[in-house]
C-alpha cells in the first residue's frame, strides 16, 4: 500500500544552487548602477590633467604628490560630491521614496547600499590613477623615496566627500542640487591667502610647495577630520530620530583629534626638509646638486666643464658653483636639464660679484659671458645690443659695446696674464670696489 | 483677443512645465553669487592663484541652463502639434542672454584673468557643452560633462605663449584673446544646433 507521506516534499529548487552563496548586493550595484561611470568620469578627469602637467611631475616623487593631491582635493572632490549627491537623489528621481521608506532593512543598511557603490568606484579610480602616476614618475627619478600616506588621506576626503554628498542629495530633492554642491564645495576648498588658521583644515590644503613633504602626521589627521565628519553626518542622517546623538562621537573625534593640532601648527606641518648634497670633487670649484636629483650630477657636471676649466687655477671663489636650484617642469623635465646653456648661464650670471650697475658693469657682463661662452649667451648679447639700437638707447649701446670690445679683450689675452686678472677680479668681488683691478 | 490669450497661456505653460522660474532664480543667484566673490578678491581655484571663484559662475549658469531642458513628458510633448525648434531657440536664447547679461553686469571688467568677456565666453562654451550633454545624455546629468570639463580646464597650467594651448585651455585664457573664443564658439554653436534641431534626449522617469 503506497499511502501519500505525510512530509510534503520539497518540489521547488532553491533560488541559489546549493553550495553557492548568493551574490553580494554590491556587484548588482556595480554592474547595472552608475558607478560605473562615475569611476570612470573620475579616471578620466584626473588622467588629463595629470597628463597636461605630466612635465611638471614627472621625475619627482614629491612633485608627484603634490600634483596627485591638488588634483585629487581640487578637482575630484566637488566632482565626487556631485556624483554622490545624483546617487544619493535617486529614490526621488525613480519616485520611489515612499516604497524605500516601507523597506524592512534599517536606514542605515539602506543608505549604505546607495551610497558605497560611488564610493568604492571613486576609491578605486583614484588608486589606479596615483598608481599610474607614481609609476610613471619611476624610471626618471634618482633619489627620494615615494610616500604613500598622502594618498590615504586624498582617498578619505574623497570618500567622504561623495557619502556627504549622497545625504545633502537625499534631503534636498531639486534637479539642480548636484552642481550647486559641487559650487559649494569649490567655494569651500577654494585656496585662500588669507591669515586665518582654519584654511589648514581645507582637505586642499599644502604649503604650495611640492618639494616639501608633510609631517607624518598631517594626512593621519586629516583622514580622522574628514572622515570624522563624515561619518557624523552619515550617523546624524540615519540613525534618525532616536539615536541621532550618536553624530556627537566621530564629532567629537573630528574636532579633537583633527582641528586642535592642524590648527595649532599650521605652516610647521610643512617643514623644509633637511637638503643633503651629492658632490663632484674633481672640480673646483665643487659642483653639488642636492641627493634627490642625483642622478642630474654627471649631467650638470658636463654642462659646467667648460666654465669650470676655465676658472682653473682661480682661487678668489666659493667652495661650490652656486647653481640655480631645481625646478621640474622648468629647468628639470623628467630627470633631464631642459635647457643646459640656460642653466650654464644662470650659474655664471651668479657666480660673478653681485654689484649694482656703477661703471664697472661691462666688467661683469664681460666676465660673465666669458665664463658661460655658449650661443645663448651670444644670442642674448646680440638681443640686447639690437634692442638698444632700435629704442635709441645710446647709453644702453655704449654699454653693450664697451662689453664687446672687453670680452673679445679677455678672450684674446694669454693663459696666465687672464687668470692673473681673474684672481684679481674675483678678489675685488666681496668689496665691489674694481679700481685697482686693471681695465681691460 | 481670444487667440492672443491662448498663445499666452502657451507661453506660460511652456514656462511652467520646464521650471523656468527656478532657472531664472538660479542664474541671478549665481549672478549675485559671483558679484560677492569678485568683491573678495582673495578665493582662487588653483594652486597657482589665477583662477578667480567667480569663474564658476558660467558653469553653474550652463548647468541651470542645461537642466531646465529637462522634458516632464517626453511621450506627451512628442503629440504636440506645434514644431518644437523655434521654441527650443527661443529657451535657449532667453536664457542665454539673461544669465550673459547679469555676468557681465555685476563682473567687474578689469580682473587680472577674467573680466566679462572672459566670463561672457566662458559662459557660451559651458552651455554649449551643456546642451550637447543634454541632447546624448539627457538633460538631468549633463551638469556632468560641464562641471567635469571646465573644472579641468581650470586646473590645467599656465602657459600663455603657445596658440596651441590657447585654443585647448581656451577657458583660462584672459577674455580679450580673440583665438580663445574660436572653441567656446564652436561648441557653442555645436551645443545648440544639437539641442534645437534634436531636442534633449527623452529619459523615463526611472533613473
Amino acid at each position: 500500500m503506497n499511502a501519500p507521506s505525510l512530509v510534503r516534499r520539497r518540489t521547488v529548487r532553491p533560488a541559489t544552487p546549493l553550495g553557492r552563496r548568493p551574490r553580494h548586493p554590491v556587484f548588482a550595484e556595480v554592474r547595472g548602477g552608475s558607478a560605473r561611470w562615475v569611476a570612470l568620469a573620475v579616471c578620466v578627469v584626473e588622467a588629463l590633467t595629470m597628463a597636461a602637467k605630466a612635465d611638471f611631475w614627472q621625475g619627482s616623487w614629491a612633485e608627484t604628490r603634490y600634483q596627485l593631491h591638488i588634483g585629487a582635493a581640487m578637482l575630484c572632490g566637488p566632482l565626487v560630491a556631485a556624483a554622490g549627491c545624483w546617487q544619493g537623489a535617486r529614490e526621488h528621481r525613480s519616485r520611489m521614496t515612499g516604497l524605500r521608506a516601507s523597506a524592512s532593512r534599517s536606514e542605515f543598511t539602506q543608505f549604505l547600499v546607495v551610497s558605497l557603490p560611488v564610493a568604492l568606484a571613486v576609491v578605486v579610480a583614484h588608486t589606479v590613477i596615483a598608481a599610474l602616476s607614481f609609476l610613471a614618475t619611476w624610471p626618471y627619478v634618482s633619489g627620494g623615496r615615494p610616500i604613500f600616506v598622502p594618498v590615504a588621506a586624498d582617498l578619505t576626503v574623497l570618500v567622504s566627500a561623495t557619502v556627504i554628498g549622497a545625504v545633502v542629495g537625499r534631503l534636498v530633492p531639486w534637479r539642480l542640487t548636484a552642481p550647486a554642491l559641487a559650487l559649494a564645495v569649490y567655494l569651500l576648498l577654494g585656496f585662500t591667502d588669507d591669515a586665518s588658521p582654519v584654511r589648514f583644515l581645507s582637505p586642499a590644503a599644502d604649503n604650495g610647495f611640492g618639494d616639501q613633504g608633510p609631517v607624518w602626521w598631517q594626512p593621519l589627521t586629516m583622514i580622522v577630520w574628514t572622515g570624522g565628519l563624515a561619518a557624523a553626518v552619515v550617523c546624524a542622517h540615519t540613525f534618525r530620530p532616536r539615536w541621532s546623538w550618536c553624530a556627537v562621537v566621530p564629532l567629537a573625534a573630528a574636532a579633537i583629534a583633527a582641528a586642535v593640532p592642524m590648527v595649532r601648527v599650521g605652516e610647521g606641518m610643512w617643514p623644509a626638509h633637511t637638503r643633503t648634497e651629492v658632490c663632484d670633487n674633481t672640480t673646483t670649484p665643487r659642483v653639488c646638486v642636492d641627493a634627490e636629483y642625483k642622478g642630474l650630477l654627471p649631467q650638470v657636471s658636463a654642462a659646467l666643464s667648460g666654465m669650470t676649466g676655465r676658472l682653473k687655477g682661480v682661487h678668489p671663489l666659493p667652495d661650490r658653483l652656486p647653481l640655480p636650484p631645481f625646478f621640474v617642469g622648468q629647468n628639470v623635465v623628467r630627470g633631464e636639464l631642459a635647457d643646459p646653456e640656460r642653466f650654464v648661464l644662470e650659474t655664471g650670471a651668479a657666480l660673478v660679484p653681485e654689484c649694482d650697475g656703477g661703471p664697472d658693469a661691462y666688467l661683469h657682463y664681460a666676465v660673465q659671458d666669458w665664463l658661460v661662452s655658449n650661443d645663448l649667451a651670444e644670442s642674448r648679447r646680440k638681443a640686447d645690443e639690437e634692442q638698444a639700437r632700435d629704442s635709441g638707447d645710446r647709453r644702453g649701446l655704449a654699454e653693450s659695446r664697451t662689453t664687446a670690445d672687453a670680452l673679445s679683450r679677455l678672450t684674446s689675452m694669454g693663459e696666465d696674464r687672464r687668470r692673473v686678472w681673474l684672481n684679481r677680479y674675483f678678489a675685488a668681488g666681496p668689496s665691489c670696489d674694481f679700481s685697482k683691478v686693471p681695465a681691460l | 483677443m481670444n487667440r492672443q490669450s491662448a498663445s499666452a497661456h502657451g507661453v506660460l505653460l511652456y514656462a511652467r512645465s520646464r521650471a523656468m522660474p527656478h532657472t531664472v532664480a538660479a542664474l541671478l543667484a549665481v549672478a549675485a553669487l559671483a558679484a560677492v566673490c569678485a568683491h573678495r578678491s582673495e578665493i582662487y581655484l588653483d594652486p597657482a592663484q589665477r583662477v578667480r571663484a567667480e569663474a564658476l559662475a558660467p558653469v553653474f549658469a550652463a548647468c541651470a541652463i542645461g537642466v531646465s531642458t529637462y522634458q516632464y513628458s517626453p511621450a506627451l510633448d512628442a503629440t504636440a502639434v506645434r514644431p518644437w525648434p523655434p521654441r527650443r531657440l527661443a529657451h535657449l536664447t532667453m536664457l542665454t542672454v539673461i544669465a550673459g547679461a547679469a555676468l557681465v553686469l555685476v563682473a567687474p571688467s578689469t580682473l587680472p584673468v577674467f573680466g566679462s568677456w572672459g566670463l561672457l565666453r566662458n559662459l557660451l562654451g559651458a552651455v554649449g557643452v551643456a546642451l550637447a550633454a543634454a541632447t546624448v545624455i539627457g538633460s538631468r546629468l549633463c551638469w556632468m560633462p560641464v562641471l567635469a570639463y571646465l573644472s579641468s580646464l581650470y586646473l590645467t597650467p599656465a602657459d600663455a605663449h603657445s596658440r596651441a594651448h590657447a585654443l585647448w585651455a581656451w577657458a583660462v585664457q584672459p577674455g580679450a584673446q580673440p583665438i580663445s573664443w574660436l572653441p567656446a564658439l564652436t561648441a557653442f554653436l555645436t551645443g545648440a544646433t544639437l539641442y534645437v534641431v534634436r531636442g534633449p534626449r527623452p529619459e523615463s522617469r526611472e533613473g
